[in-house]
């Protein structure tokens, strides 16, 4: 027997070996601290009765979005000064995780912690991202260190070919409709199998992003080195990876045939309520957001905009289109998709999480919102009387047009 | 704290037999923004707990009721309020068949306890039914029916930092540079 990613990954971080279903202490690589919720990791330190961070060229402080008013526009600032005191980095801008990777910081076979659940879009690149509570996050800024429950780790292996139309939302999708929203808690999940390399860098990310929904503790591809050195924005960042020993090291192996899989939607209110897009077309919207850390890299943008160009977004509906990141959204600029988007009458937001965690675009009663994002849940948008639909670019961009679910592969391409 | 955290719990329980139950739904995102300064406020926080499940459970809950649930209760956010809102209405422990990681991590280093039941808990309580649980043993008792059940205890290394009162106080005894190997095997 030999040992997992993760293992190998945990055991470097706790000094000792370890193994599936042990309990030990680790001392993360690298940590993150919001803005916002990251006061009270503040406040933690405060009642420990600790001062400085143990480790503050270990941390980065990151600033979500610098225009925000009311109380995270204060805690902007004071995170900023407090960081400045500490000596800690600050970012600023970028919904995070996924642009830990493409600012460089994320590197593969290294341990980032950081709060905000979806820490496993790291394994992208092959970093172990985990995600913990503000206070715990506090903690670990106050010792250096976390306990830590070592995961087993099962895989996905994915073979055959891709249908047109359909890309890595739907694929984890099509995941959650067949294993559920549980399948993930307590293991890591890793995608393996002649199937990975029809995913490039951002179908990596959308992949894993969405393995949070699973419960997973956090996700693995095998580490592309040509991929890794495209985001690590010439950081001069190690590709180190760790990598699983051998199959049998997988506490289970489940096979995923892309051939047959069709573009997904999750309806209200489950990420596990999953059906064929024909079998929900004709479902009113009111609203389309494409945007968050799960789709809004620059090829779902270009995906959306290519289904966009010359037409008009429904006069029913409301569509936000908020890049994930800065990088994203001045690319996306280049390209001329954000011109695509507001000339179809979508706004165009700073990069943020908007609609997704509530922040933008709030859902009446009765409104319906198709969504590139990753959670359904009741009320996360607005209203408990109003329903979130969850698919891929493609599908959000061909609602959006029609003012009711589409599948995008109807919809004509010049 | 340390000496006070009870290991014997006695409430009434309160069934929400749904899987996935997410943070949304144990504190939504309304009452989020809606808290603003607040959202660390124990007054003010609990009165959010279970929310979108039902409106009035803050009003109608005791200290040591007893929230039975499903499956992967807690998936969803990392936000803090889903535990902190049921610690502060005084729930005295949640039962569910399983918890998602970063729930179940946050309660744990929060001092909120919770276990997961084995045996198909509905064989064993009805709603409303009086309970009396040992947090250490998993022994339990439907005092309703006088009928005796086991639920899973929590790892013993798990019990230590909840029945500290949580992570920050585990620390201040273990001290943040100390030994804490005591987690290992």
């Amino acid at each position: 027997m030999g040992r997992t990613a993760a293992e190998k990954i945990l055991s470097r971080t706790a000094g000792l070996e370890v193994s599936a279903g042990d309990v030990v202490t680790v001392e993360p690589d690298l940590t993150w601290i919001p803005s916002g919720f990251g006061m009270i990791a503040l406040r933690a330190m405060d009642a420990l009765g600790i001062e400085k961070v143990k480790y503050p060229e270990r941390l980065l402080t990151w600033l979500i979005e610098p225009s925000f008013s009311g109380d995270i526009g204060k805690s902007n600032i004071a995170l900023e000064t407090w960081s400045q005191n500490q000596g800690v980095e600050v970012v600023r801008g970028g919904v995070p995780n996924g642009t830990l990777a493409m600012e460089g910081y994320a590197e593969p076979g290294k341990l980032l912690v950081g709060v905000d659940s979806h820490g496993p879009t790291l394994g992208a690149v092959g970093c172990l991202g985990v995600a913990v509570g503000d206070t715990e996050l506090g903690i670990i800024l106050a010792t250096g260190k976390m306990w830590i429950n070592v995961p087993t780790t099962i895989a996905f292996r994915l073979r055959g070919k891709l249908k047109p139309g359909v890309g890595a939302k739907d694929v984890a999708l099509h995941i959650l409709k067949r294993h559920g929203m549980d399948i993930g808690v307590n293991r890591v999940i890793e995608f393996i199998g002649p199937g990975i390399d029809q995913f490039d860098l951002w179908a990596r990310f959308a992949l894993c992003n969405m393995t949070t929904e699973m419960g997973a503790f956090s996700a693995l591809f095998p580490p592309d080195e040509d991929l890794f050195t495209k985001v690590s924005a010439g950081r001069g960042t190690n590709f180190e990876p760790a990598l699983t020993d051998d199959e049998n090291d997988y506490e289970q192996i489940f096979t995923i045939n892309l051939g047959t899989i069709e573009p997904q939607v999750a309806c209200p209110h489950s990420l596990a309520n999953v059906k064929a897009v024909e079998d929900v077309s004709g479902i009113p919207i009111t609203h389309a957001f494409l945007g968050s850390c799960a789709n809004a890299w620059i090829d779902d943008l270009r995906e959306a905009a290519e289904l966009m160009r010359g037409r008009k977004v429904a006069e029913s509906v409301r569509m936000l289109v908020s890049p994930v990141d800065k990088r994203t959204y001045l690319q996306a600029e280049e390209e001329g998709l954000l011109k695509v988007f507001a000339e179809a009458g979508a706004t165009v937001t700073q990069p943020f999480c908007s609609m997704c965690a509530g922040l933008q675009g709030y859902l009446g009663p009765g409104e319906a919102c198709i969504s590139s994002s990753g959670r359904n849940y009741k009320a996360r948008m607005g209203s408990p009387d109003s329903s979130i639909y969850i698919a891929s670019a493609g599908t959000v961009a061909a609602s959006a047009l029609a003012g009711e679910i589409r599948d995008p592969r109807l919809v004509e391409v010049e | 704290m340390p000496d006070t955290m009870p290991t014997v719990i006695e409430g009434r329980a309160w069934i929400f037999d749904q899987d996935n139950i997410d943070t949304d739904l144990i504190f939504p995102l309304e009452s989020l923004f809606g808290t603003q300064g607040g959202i660390n406020n124990p007054g003010e926080v609990r009165k959010h707990a279970l929310k979108g499940l039902d409106p009035d459970f803050a009003a109608k809950v005791e200290p040591g009721d007893i929230v039975i649930v499903g499956a992967n209760f807690g998936c969803g956010s990392h936000r803090e309020q889903a535990v902190t809102s049921l610690k502060h209405s005084g729930i005295g422990v949640v039962l569910a068949k399983s918890f998602s990681r970063i729930y179940h991590r946050n309660a744990v280093n929060l001092g909120m306890p919770l276990l997961e039941w084995a045996d198909p808990i509905k064989k064993h309580v009805s709603d409303g039914d009086q309970l009396r649980i040992d947090l250490i043993t998993g022994e339990a008792e439907n005092q309703t029916r006088g009928h005796a059940f086991k639920v899973k205890p929590l790892a013993p290394i798990l019990m230590n930092i909840l029945s500290a009162g949580g992570l920050i106080e585990a620390v201040k005894s273990w001290g943040p540079d100390g030994d804490w190997t005591r987690l290992e095997r």
